[in-house]
């Protein structure tokens, strides 16, 4: 499984992107929108996790615009946001597979990945 | 005054209410950091174990990565719980530079989600002014979050804070405020003439001005 991590917090996502890694799965990380949907131009990923609030592009419209790119891929949101369900309610218009609130269990993030993808 | 109380329960309510969820998502994503950094390090050690090859520098680093983040998130509670504790007194005397830096501090977050930084410039020397400090950072909070919405294209706004010979002048430069034509409102109007204070645009509309009394009349 290929994951794409993206999330200002570069000590996060560096982390997380370890973390994975160390379980098998392919994970690369980017701090802003715009590496992220430059990566996508050399990679094919099978689900990118996504930080809901980022500095000039929310993850919102960044999903939109990694959809274009690469359609047919899945998506999980990250947030920071206290609670899931109001959290749930306002980005229900971006359609993402998954809401996770922050700070998320590996193997909570892990299991959702999986089943994005149908493994 | 009663004007201006009633612009202040919702006004104050709704910089209170902004400036919390900032301060504690970033307080989350500091604890996210904290998470996955502790749980790398157990990954690791559990590795370095099962193959008798621990690297002793990279548990390290770990460590002060988490030490780091955890000294972040503190000085978030410490800024919040000064911020909070602001509500105490209905007239206090401020040293207005750390009210502007706190103020600063706390909604740049904020800022940078609108894709703008603050710089601030104040005096060495203590500018002390006495008056309502929840109207004060109400205010300040209502200036800045204005020229965040009209931050001209450097996306950089300076907080410049003067001692006057009345009292002192807050300036914030760095935008267009020709995208703000509604400010200050009325509600506005309320808060500040409640402290004794004054908001305009300078001339050309590229700065905010916030004149403010030494001494508030409530």
């Amino acid at each position: 499984m290929r994951v794409l991590l993206v999330d200002d917090e570069a000590e996060l996502v560096e982390a997380l992107a370890e973390r994975l890694s160390l379980r098998g799965i392919d994970a690369d990380w980017a701090v802003t929108c715009k590496d992220a949907l430059g990566k996508l131009d050399t990679k094919k990923y099978d689900v990118a996790v996504l930080d809901v609030k980022m500095p000039k592009l929310s993850g919102i419209v960044l999903k939109k615009e990694m959809e274009k790119k690469a359609p047919g891929m899945g998506f999980i949101f990250l947030t920071g946001h206290g609670s899931e369900a109001d959290f749930r309610a306002g980005t229900a218009e971006a359609g993402a597979d998954y809401y996770l609130v922050k700070p998320v269990g590996i193997d909570e993030l892990l299991k959702k990945m999986k089943e994005v993808v149908g493994e | 005054m009663g004007d201006a109380f009633e612009t202040l329960s919702e006004e104050g309510f709704q910089f209170f209410g902004r400036v919390t969820a900032s301060v504690t998502h970033e307080i989350k994503n500091a604890l996210a950091v904290i998470r996955e950094n502790a749980g790398l390090m157990e990954d690791l050690i559990a590795l370095g174990e099962r193959k008798g090859d621990l690297d002793p520098a990279r548990i390290l680093a770990l460590a002060g990565k988490i030490g780091t983040q955890a000294m972040k998130a503190d000085g978030i509670v410490r800024n919040m719980n000064r911020f909070a504790h602001s509500m105490d007194e209905p007239l206090a005397d401020l040293d207005l530079g750390e009210t502007v830096e706190l103020l600063a501090t706390l909604s740049g977050r904020i800022a940078a989600m609108h894709g703008v930084a603050f710089e601030t410039r104040v005096p060495d020397a203590p500018v002390w002014v006495k008056t309502n400090p929840v109207f004060l950072e109400t205010l300040l909070w209502a200036c800045l979050e204005c020229a965040m919405n009209a931050a001209g294209p450097q996306k950089r706004l300076g907080i410049v804070l003067e001692e006057t010979g009345s009292g002192a002048r807050v300036r914030i430069t760095g935008i267009q405020g020709e995208n703000e034509p509604e400010f200050p409102s009325e509600r506005h109007r309320d808060l500040y003439l409640a402290i004794g204070a004054e908001v305009r645009f300078g001339p050309g509309r590229d700065e905010i001005i916030l004149e403010l009394p030494k001494r508030a009349s409530l």
